[in-house]
């Protein structure tokens, strides 16, 4: 993973001295946050929201800097800022892109560095931001603060309106590093659901219970560091995207990082094996209607059986334009999240299972094209069997009020 | 629609060629006009209205190209020598498509919005030409040739529905 980012690091400063043309956007988004008092995982509270504390906090600032480098390459970077969590700036994406020009109507392309891979349909717009929701869906929340590829991803890919087909597709495979701890906060957190990303060097810290934390037991940090190579393995994916027009996509995703769950590193983080299939479908039945839907099936294994959990998670969505109504400057937008995490494992002192689900009540006003105001109110509820160490029942009820102003440049 | 008429007699005046270079441009990450046809020798020009990178090329026989088009920024015109279709792309937004057709005879037209196109002919026999670029092998005439006496107008109706893609950012970029 080092290489990979001195690699880039190497490419995007040569790029300097060339003669290059850029493209950068930035957006500024602040909340006004009203939340429940439960304290958030990132302050190794029970709580399954990201924010520390109600008020003004910085929910975003995000740098997008894309970079056409010489013939068919280009560079990109995305850098984060937020005024919560352990890492509070740093890069979320960086990598190389090569798109070469073919005669061929299927066409490759080849991404070095760090990025998402591209299994969310929510996530569409720039910094990996949901142009609907202020919070992502527990399955996407999970991809933000524990997945990126840190590695080389190929894909080909043919447009159906160049050959006169409504059905276009890419196929696409992945070698990485990195990502061993990838599974610790289903685990020892469970699903929650948020907004926060995780950048490169980041900690995500999660409630200190003690089968974990205790030296007689596990012995682990009450933190992760999400993207840490640990087995020096690598790990992999591979997925498919069908297009019809663009009224209708899936996307099918198989990862597996591939992690020896034996290894630990010496700041006590384990590597996780960690596998899971993502099916994404996004239907837009009207252009003023967008419906989508996530489903992610997959399961993580730490230690000899020391964790063995089973995780599965499920949304479906939809946002709805009132355009037709005269407002075609406000949008409407709701979520169902479903999410189990099944502990297989007899290991009595980490008890991982955890269920729930939540709802999501969304609505965006665009004031200007760069100035949007958005306002989202959420219910999460679910049962965490690791509570029982922290409170008379293993039960929680979260509720979460936002008020946005999301500024783009 | 594209209407192109070759006159098989010999013109008493040549019609004046346009000096200005025709526009292809690029607007909200498609081409404008989706269809654009001029004749052979035109220079066309290739603006740049996002506020973003496109790469333009084609590869069809009748013209070969490819332009780097920064934001907000018109390539040098390209002559349009050969007569022929040139299907047009962007290698960074896929979805891109675009068609330029390029004919011999100084006579030709497109259907605007409602359908509808109008030529002006000198009288004679013409040889015609359709083209549509969802139904390239469309034949509106019976015949190859068309004998233009006065004023005539014709109704055609294509059995089919052409609907634009529904635009929506947030499909892959393929």
């Amino acid at each position: 993973m080092r290489n990979v980012f001195a690699l880039t690091v190497c490419l995007l400063c040569t790029s300097l001295t060339l003669q290059v043309h850029g493209e950068t956007k930035a957006l500024v988004r602040t909340s006004f946050v009203a939340k429940d008092d439960s304290r958030s995982f990132q302050q190794m509270g029970a709580g399954h929201q990201r924010y520390e504390s109600n008020g003004i906090q910085l929910s975003h600032a995000v740098v997008i800097a894309d970079f056409m480098l010489a013939d068919s390459w280009s560079a990109v970077g995305v850098i984060n800022g937020y005024s919560d969590g352990e890492q509070k700036v740093g890069f979320s994406e960086l990598y190389l892109k090569y798109r070469p020009l073919v005669a061929s109507s299927i066409k490759p392309e080849v991404k070095i560095g760090a990025f998402f891979p591209a299994l969310s349909a929510e996530n569409t717009d720039a910094g990996w931001l949901s142009p609907h929701f202020l919070s992502n869906s527990a399955i996407n929340s999970w991809v933000g603060e524990e997945l990126r590829t840190g590695g080389i991803e190929v894909s080909l890919r043919q447009n159906g309106r160049q050959i006169r087909s409504h059905w276009s597709w890419k196929v696409l495979g992945s070698v990485f590093k990195g990502n061993d701890s990838t599974g610790t906060l289903l685990s020892w957190r469970g699903f929650a659901l948020h907004d926060r990303q995780s950048v490169y060097n980041d900690r995500v810290n999660f409630l200190p219970i003690p089968g974990v934390v205790d030296e007689d037991k596990l012995n682990a940090p009450a933190w992760t560091e999400p993207f840490r190579e640990i087995d020096n393995r690598f790990g992999y994916y591979v997925g498919a995207h069908l297009a019809y027009a663009r009224k209708a996509e899936l996307r099918y995703y198989y990862y597996d990082n591939n992690a020896d769950p034996n290894i630990v590193d010496p700041d006590r983080i384990y590597a996780w094996h960690t596998r899971f299939h993502s099916l994404t479908l996004r239907y837009l039945p009207r252009p003023e209607l967008t419906v989508f839907s996530q489903v992610l099936i997959g399961d993580t294994l730490m230690g000899e059986h020391i964790v063995d959990n089973d995780f599965s998670s499920a949304y479906i969505g939809a946002a709805y334009n009132l355009k037709q109504l005269g407002w075609e400057d406000l949008t409407l937008a709701m979520r169902g999240d479903w999410y189990q995490v099944v502990d297989n494992d007899d290991v009595m002192y980490d008890p991982n299972g955890s269920r729930g689900n939540a709802f999501t009540v969304s609505v965006r006003y665009d004031i200007t094209a760069y100035l949007s105001v958005s306002t989202e109110w959420q219910l999460n509820s679910g049962h965490q069997e690791n509570l029982r160490f922290f409170q008379s029942d293993e039960d929680y009820r979260e509720q979460l009020f936002q008020l946005a102003f999301t500024a783009t440049l | 629609m594209v209407l192109t008429l070759t006159p098989n007699f010999t013109l008493a005046s040549t019609p004046q060629r346009e000096e200005e270079p025709a526009i292809m441009n690029q607007i909200d990450k498609q081409f404008a006009p989706h269809v654009l046809v001029v004749q052979s020798g035109t220079d066309i020009s290739f603006p740049n209205a996002d506020n973003l990178f496109h790469h333009v090329y084609s590869f069809s026989p009748t013209k070969q190209f490819e332009l780097k088009l920064y934001k907000e920024f018109t390539a040098e015109p390209l002559r349009f020598e050969q007569a022929g279709i040139v299907d047009i792309g962007c290698n960074i937004h896929d979805w891109m498509l675009g068609y330029i057709v390029v004919t011999d005879s100084p006579f030709f037209a497109k259907t605007d919005e409602e359908g509808v196109m109008n030529v002006s002919l000198p009288v004679g026999e013409y040889s015609v030409m359709t083209w549509h670029p969802q139904q390239p092998d469309v034949k509106l005439f019976n015949s190859a040739t068309l004998h233009i006496t006065n004023s005539q107008e014709y109704k055609f109706v294509l059995d089919a529905v052409f609907s634009d893609d529904d635009f929506d950012e947030g499909f892959g970029d393929y």
